[in-house]
């Protein structure tokens, strides 16, 4: 005989499977989230240094391009990473040999140099200055970078000393 | 015989609206970054590409009228409308000279191989920064381009240009 107290279950349950592809999305959920925080509240620009540098071996007209004050972006990603404080040029210095075979400096015929400083936007860190809080740099570095006018590729010549770095025991 | 019972339940309708959240989310970002590179606005452009020690029998190769593409992409670059040469300089960094009152080394002329001026015109787009741009290609002095026309191809660099915009 046919029972008919028996009671249909709800396949709706929740079982631990279902629980922990809940907790995995809301934890990835909540990580994108506390990246976005903390990607947007920490400005990786909001230390400046003013830095000396040098760009070799280029033509008279392109000299002429670098201004003081002129807006300057790093070719890597487009972003404003500073300007130029102040900008002079002159003719490029080589080597040579002279009459009596001594090496001698000399300038180039045609090349000039341009030479300055430059206020760049980045973050101190324990290793040095990060330019846009990701790019250390140091006496030699070379950075990519471009203005309205012209692409080029600085050296750096003269960085201040870093305020973070903690003295040694020789300095005290 | 007993069936398997698939349904579609309630937990199941959770998951799937989470999963299209961060599938949302994450194309909103990539969306949103993108719109900040976004070419806006039509300019003129008129630049020089200079390219070094071209053997003089090259010379005929590139013409005026020619169409110059990208080697690298394929894309065009513009139309030439004035060339310019002038013999390459060599440098001799074996002597020393007094030159308007400078010390400088002499510089001498070869006579088979120039350097080649070439103006292009086209229409571009100002791209991030305002910066002009042909073809996803930067224009500032300085620039490398990948000049090729149908019978030479060479890499060369921008020494000049000007940039108007297009009235609509």
């Amino acid at each position: 005989m046919k029972d008919n107290n028996v009671k249909i279950k709800s396949d709706t349950r929740l079982n631990a499977i279902d629980i922990l592809i809940i907790v995995l999305v809301v934890a990835c959920i909540a990580a994108i989230c506390v990246r976005f925080y903390f990607t947007n509240n920490v400005d990786p620009r909001s230390e400046s240094v003013t830095i000396q540098f040098s760009v070799d071996g280029i033509s008279d007209v392109n000299a002429a391009e670098y201004k003081n004050g002129q807006k300057v972006y790093l070719s890597s990603n487009d972003v404003e990473i500073g300007y130029f404080d102040t900008v002079k040029s002159e003719y490029m210095m080589i080597d040579a040999i002279d009459d009596d075979g001594h090496t001698v400096r000399v300038t180039h015929p045609d090349k000039m140099t341009v030479t300055g400083s430059i206020v760049l936007m980045g973050k101190w860190t324990d290793n040095g200055f990060a330019v846009n809080g990701n790019e250390i740099i140091r006496l030699g570095s070379k950075l990519n970078l471009y203005t309205s006018r012209n692409t080029f590729t600085l050296t750096v010549d003269g960085i201040p000393q870093n305020p973070t770095a903690k003295p040694s025991e020789n300095d005290q | 015989m007993k069936s398997t019972q698939t349904r579609f339940n309630l937990i199941d309708v959770i998951i799937i609206l989470l999963i299209l959240l961060i599938i949302a989310a994450a194309v909103i970002f990539v969306v949103t970054q993108n719109d900040e590179a976004a070419d806006s606005g039509d300019v003129h452009i008129e630049y020089t590409v200079r390219i070094d020690g071209i053997k003089n029998e090259y010379l005929t190769s590139i013409k005026v009228g020619d169409t110059v593409v990208d080697s690298a992409t394929g894309k065009k670059l513009g139309t030439i409308i004035a060339i310019r040469t002038e013999k390459t300089k060599a440098y001799n960094t074996n002597k020393v000279v007094n030159e308007n009152g400078r010390q400088t080394i002499p510089v001498s002329y070869h006579n088979n191989v120039s350097d080649v001026y070439v103006t292009l015109e086209t229409s571009g787009k100002y791209g991030v920064n305002d910066i002009p741009t042909v073809s996803d290609r930067k224009i500032l002095i300085g620039s490398e381009i990948y000049f090729k026309v149908e019978s030479f191809a060479a890499v060369g660099f921008i020494t000049a240009f000007t940039d108007t915009p297009i009235d609509k």
